[in-house]
């Protein structure tokens, strides 16, 4: 039978169907009773999380990774532990540097299964280069690929802070938060990438000089 | 867009033109994924339910690589030997890349669903439209359109046999590209050729009606009496009335798997067996008269083996005989089970032929019959859906509402709610 009761589950799921029609996409996910109803597993709550949240965590990837096949794979996985930890998130309007910090987690497993593999085959798979997208030029994809095969010779923890703070750009106080390492850490590792950088010039001499024409 | 995080110049040059390049990639990727990554998330969320989530890509990867070289080894293996065939290798659908269901209703409101098949073939319902794939083979499949458009990619073959269902008309399918609509109102298939040749049958049609690059054009059943009745090539003279001749020509059905239909021996039947146990009016086409000449298979069978001639009968096609064994099977007390099912059959006859309230008899004892489970919620479904072809706005919102609090997850519940929004 039909409910009457105004508050009934039916009805607070039928507003809820119409408030998300009214909600933009990119719309940043900080509404408390949003965030509770992707806990209880409501299917249009957990489309807008995927919705709002995947070109964030993609975008964190790309940057620790520098690109590869496996940044789809690897976005989903994310996706799938924010969801799963959900419930242990307090301040629910930090939702985004929550999932950040776990696509900076799943991304550090990724660079050293990553580097554990790279001897172990003739290719690594994410070494593929990629096929060039609308707006890619000859140039930068020369330059991604130079600047994480010198990162690659870095510690982990020292690529993901200077991949965060120089390519993403994030400040050293979210760079910390998100690698879970001491500010001062940050820095020397910061300070360590870029002498390693530097020291490597001679090698990238004419790779440099090019980007700086 | 230039940053200046403290870097040496140089490398700082270095770093923007490598985030560009990635800025241009991020922003070149296309949320086209996001449904498949939603449907896929909730399959990958309840599996883990309990165990605590780990990285599965890397796994993944491995176990990739690992089949993708068996596989390789073992099509060598059968090249080598010659025992490759493509007809022994299954065929399989996915669609939101999830495996796909045999037999279960898809539709999204306001997306394209796309039901890919392992040959390449892609069929794809449009926004609103609802399809089921219902029966798959090695070389092919059928989709049942239940409303709406699809469209329609088959990868040719030499043995490739595919076939878009909808209302009574089938659409034989060897390997084009066309769009075909179904219109549950006007019972009118709107077929838009775009590349090869299809063929349209129907059992109201005499003959097939044959469709080339180009053509866009209605099929419909001709005007007179809405009955599905076959044209005289086919008619079955086992369900002729009962001022035919008791002993008639022997009948031959098509595809002959059933040797039981073969039998030429009719019995007179002088009751309608749908009055004891079915209030709802009786379907008006095929016919059913007070006294109606049936096979002797329906005349000594239990209603359990009448519901299986049945069910063989309308797999081959045959609604006629298959309409009439399961009125046949409501006369012969049979399980409550059994009765829902053939209830629920003769509803969607009665319904592909327009006969909408003669359906809703049926469907209504469906529900009335069955406790909760998928085929009470097909038959809200069916009632819901009745009530929108028939157009009564009161009607219809009683139903949705219905269905949304019966059925929350069911196959029309987006709809449902889209509809009381």
């Amino acid at each position: 039978m039909p409910s009457t009761d105004p508050e009934s589950p039916f009805d607070v799921r039928v507003r809820a169907s119409a408030a998300r029609g009214r909600t933009r996409r990119d719309e940043a996910p900080t509404d408390a009773a949003w965030i509770d109803a992707v806990i209880a597993e409501e299917p249009w709550a957990q489309r807008r999380f995927v919705e709002a949240l995947s070109p964030r965590i993609r975008r964190v990837l790309t940057r620790v990774l520098g690109g590869g096949a496996d940044i789809d794979d690897l976005t989903q996985d994310t996706l799938l532990r924010a969801l799963s930890r959900l419930g242990t998130l307090r301040e629910k309007d930090k939702l985004e540097a929550f999932v950040a910090k776990i696509a900076v987690f799943v991304g550090r497993e990724a660079l050293r299964a990553r580097r554990r593999r790279r001897w172990l085959r003739f290719f690594a798979p994410e070494d593929v280069p990629e096929l060039p997208s609308s707006g890619s030029t000859a140039e930068g994809r020369r330059a991604v690929t130079a600047l994480y095969a010198a990162l690659g010779s870095l510690d982990v923890d020292t690529q993901l802070a200077f991949t965060l703070r120089h390519v993403e750009g994030l400040e050293l106080t979210e760079v910390a938060e998100l690698t879970e390492l001491s500010l001062a850490t940050v820095k020397r590792r910061l300070l360590e990438a870029e002498r390693s950088l530097l020291a490597r010039a001679p090698d990238l001499k004419d790779l440099v000089a090019e980007f700086s024409s | 867009m230039k940053r200046t995080t403290g870097l040496a110049p140089s490398l700082q040059t270095w770093v923007d033109t490598a985030r560009r390049e990635q800025d241009a990639a991020l922003a070149a990727t296309k949320d086209a994924h996001l449904a498949e990554s939603v449907v896929a998330l909730r399959a990958a969320l309840a599996a883990s339910k309990g165990r605590n989530v780990r990285s599965t890509a890397p796994r993944f990867r491995t176990w990739v690589f690992a089949s993708a070289a068996f596989a390789l080894l073992a099509g060598v293996l059968l090249v080598a030997s010659g025992r490759f065939r493509s007809h022994g290798v299954p065929m399989a659908f996915t669609t939101f890349g999830q495996e796909g269901r045999l037999g279960d209703a898809y539709g999204e409101p306001a997306s394209v669903v796309p039901f890919r098949f392992t040959d390449g073939t892609v069929l794809e319902l449009d926004p609103g439209s609802r399809g089921r794939v219902t029966s798959i083979a090695p070389t092919g499949a059928r989709l049942v359109l239940e409303h709406g458009k699809v469209h329609a990619n088959v990868v040719p073959t030499k043995e490739s046999r595919w076939q878009v269902s909808a209302g009574p008309f089938d659409v034989h399918v060897r390997g084009t590209v066309f769009d075909a609509a179904w219109d549950e109102v006007t019972r009118k298939l709107h077929v838009k050729m775009v590349e090869g040749h299809v063929a349209v049958t129907a059992s109201c049609l005499v003959g097939e009606v044959h469709l080339y690059r180009g053509d866009d054009r209605d099929v419909a059943c001709p005007e007179g009496p809405s009955s599905p009745e076959p044209p005289a090539t086919l008619a079955a003279p086992s369900l002729a009335p009962a001022t035919a001749p008791a002993v008639t020509t022997p009948r031959v059905l098509p595809g002959g798997s059933s040797a039981g239909l073969r039998r030429t021996k009719e019995t007179e039947m002088t009751s309608d067996p749908t009055k004891a146990d079915d209030p709802a009016p009786a379907p008006s086409a095929p016919s059913a008269p007070a006294t109606v000449t049936i096979p002797g298979d329906l005349s000594v069978a239990d209603a359990h083996e009448v519901m299986r001639l049945g069910d063989e009968a309308r797999l081959r096609g045959d609604l006629v005989f298959a309409d009439r064994a399961y009125q046949v099977a409501l006369g012969r007390t049979p399980s409550s089970v059994d009765a829902a099912r053939a209830h629920y059959l003769l509803g969607t006859f009665a319904r592909d032929r327009g006969e909408f309230a003669v359906a809703e008899g049926h469907f209504v004892r469906v529900v009335e019959l069955t406790p909760p489970g998928e085929l009470r919620t097909s038959a809200d479904g069916r009632l819901f859906e009745i009530a929108r072809a028939r157009g009564d706005a009161n009607q219809l919102r009683a139903r949705a509402l219905r269905y949304v609090e019966e059925h929350p997850s069911g196959p029309l519940a987006d709809e449902a709610r889209a509809l009381l929004r």
